[in-house]
């Protein structure tokens, strides 16, 4: 594992010495490659597969631009998900998808003192792109080694225990719902770190932190990495480079590549079924 | 009011369409949010081409998902909007397309024509499909929506009946697209309309009669706002 973190530590130094503009795409893929890899320990781990991961990181960001004070509600926003385990595993996915989806609407129409609305709020404060960059480094690092370390541990065992039978996790005593609730709190947690990142770097939350662009990044990032955690974070750096170098030619490349990977993804897995 | 009971019976006829793909095509078909906004871009050039487009996605989408659960169908449908949308965004190149609008006045209140349109078509076809729920001819969908497997040992043509479906349904989202449209079209206009369809839908197929409990809510859902 240290050698993986000394790579990744190597890896996301090199930025910093390629210019601003370089240095501002690495960032945003910093901050996206926290929200893939607390999706990943959601899907892998915990067996939930979220089209949703946008609604935790866009509460957070617009939580920090209405007050941060509200950051503190951060924590409950597993709740939301909670909700949605309801639906079953099967509906899960879509469910969060679509609670997304209204989240993106709805938010056009929420308007506080005149601002808001399709527009979005500033937030009220700012950090110079090194300083951010720096945290944003340090936070994906941490996030990296928490869920290495929890996918190991003792805790992550008994997580995974009740991903792969509930029955027999009840059986030999662990509680299901608890352990289902721990897994999500720490997933939406890092989601809603991401997000308040995502918030300061543009100085500014519009609807669009709702949107498809973000709800959808972490799966096929996921898918694209062959579901290795260290390579969500290179996957993530390959997505938006994409985007952002494509984006002259043919805008909003990213959902070609998404649209491609989710009839893929859906083929090959009703291919791997049948073997 | 007027205006209120086309856009109920429009998404009526949306949430229905929703429930027949899911109950009988086994898919939750999540390509109608691009269906429609194909049909809101086709009826730039005339309206009546979202019929063919409209049939062939649908078509398109059936021969492509038949094969696969609903989990990975319904994957598959998110994919094939996501791409539907980006042909769309890549062919018109623009973000915002604005459409010429026309008012008509309806029992002394006005409303935007093409929606008294869409409100008229999703009326017929909530009558016909109620008429045919009503018939005997029903009787192979009812048993496709209990139990696939015993369809097939029934000697139903399922695979036929999920093309008719989708492809009917399919076309009717693209057509109510090109009429139901806000007048401004862009890539992602279809999602609010699924979104709100999709409730209805849910809240619907918590019951049995799943169908007319979509005209109940979709009724309700739309004209509240009305009296507050």
């Amino acid at each position: 594992m240290l050698t993986k973190i000394l790579l990744i530590t190597l890896f996301l130094l090199f930025p910093l010495f390629l210019g601003y503009y370089t240095t501002f795409i690495a960032l945003i893929s910093i901050i996206l490659g926290i929200l893939t890899i607390s999706w990943h320990f959601m899907e892998k781990e915990i067996g939930w597969v979220s089209f949703g991961h946008s609604v935790p990181f866009g509460i957070a960001a617009y939580l920090l631009a209405l007050n941060p004070t509200l950051l503190f509600l951060t924590p409950f926003i597993f709740l939301i998900f909670l909700f949605f385990s309801f639906f079953g595993r099967r509906l899960f996915p879509f469910a969060t998808f679509i609670a997304s989806i209204a989240l993106w609407n709805v938010s056009h129409y929420f308007v506080l003192n005149g601002k808001g609305g399709e527009e979005g709020f500033g937030v009220p404060f700012s950090m110079s792109l090194g300083n951010l960059y720096t945290l944003s480094m340090a936070l994906l690092l941490f996030c990296y080694v928490f869920f290495e370390i929890i996918s190991k541990s003792n805790l992550g065992l008994k997580i995974k225990a009740v991903r792969d039978d509930e029955i027999a996790a009840k059986s030999v005593g662990i509680d299901p719902i608890r352990f289902k609730i721990v897994g999500f709190f720490f997933s939406t947690t890092f989601a809603s770190v991401a997000g308040v990142l995502h918030a300061v770097s543009f100085s500014h939350v519009s609807p669009s932190v709702f949107s498809p662009f973000y709800a959808l990044f972490p799966f096929v990032v996921s898918k694209i990495s062959f579901d290795k955690r260290w390579a969500c974070i290179v996957g993530s750096f390959v997505i938006v480079s994409l985007s952002h170098s494509l984006s002259a030619f043919l805008p909003e490349t990213h959902y070609i590549l998404y649209s491609v990977v989710l009839m893929m993804i859906a083929v090959v897995k009703k291919n791997a079924e049948n073997l | 009011m007027i205006s209120e009971i086309f856009t109920s019976a429009f998404y009526t006829a949306f949430s229905i369409s929703i429930l027949l793909c899911y109950r009988v095509g086994k898919i939750l078909n999540l390509s109608f949010a691009s269906f429609f906004t194909l049909g809101a871009y086709l009826s730039i050039l005339n309206p009546l081409l979202a019929i063919p487009f409209g049939a062939s996605a649908g078509f398109i989408l059936h021969k492509l998902t038949k094969k696969l659960s609903i989990a990975n169908a319904t994957i598959f449908s998110l994919g094939f909007a996501i791409a539907i949308e980006e042909i769309l965004r890549i062919y018109f190149r623009t973000e915002y397309i604005i459409l010429p609008v026309q008012k008509i006045t309806l029992f002394g209140e006005m409303v935007v024509g093409s929606h008294a349109i869409s409100g008229l078509i999703s009326t017929a076809f909530v009558t016909i499909f109620l008429c045919f729920l009503l018939s005997k001819k029903s009787i192979n969908l009812r048993v496709m929506e209990e139990d696939l497997e015993l369809a097939e040992i029934y000697g139903v043509r399922t695979e036929r009946l999920r093309l008719i479906v989708l492809t009917i349904t399919g076309t009717l989202i693209a057509f109510l697209g090109s009429l139901h449209n806000p007048g401004i079209v862009y890539p992602t206009l279809g999602w609010q309309y699924l979104i709100f369809s999709v409730i209805i839908a849910t809240l619907a197929n918590i019951f049995e009669r799943a169908y007319l409990f979509a005209i109940l809510f979709a009724f309700v859902i739309t004209c509240l706002p009305k009296f507050f």
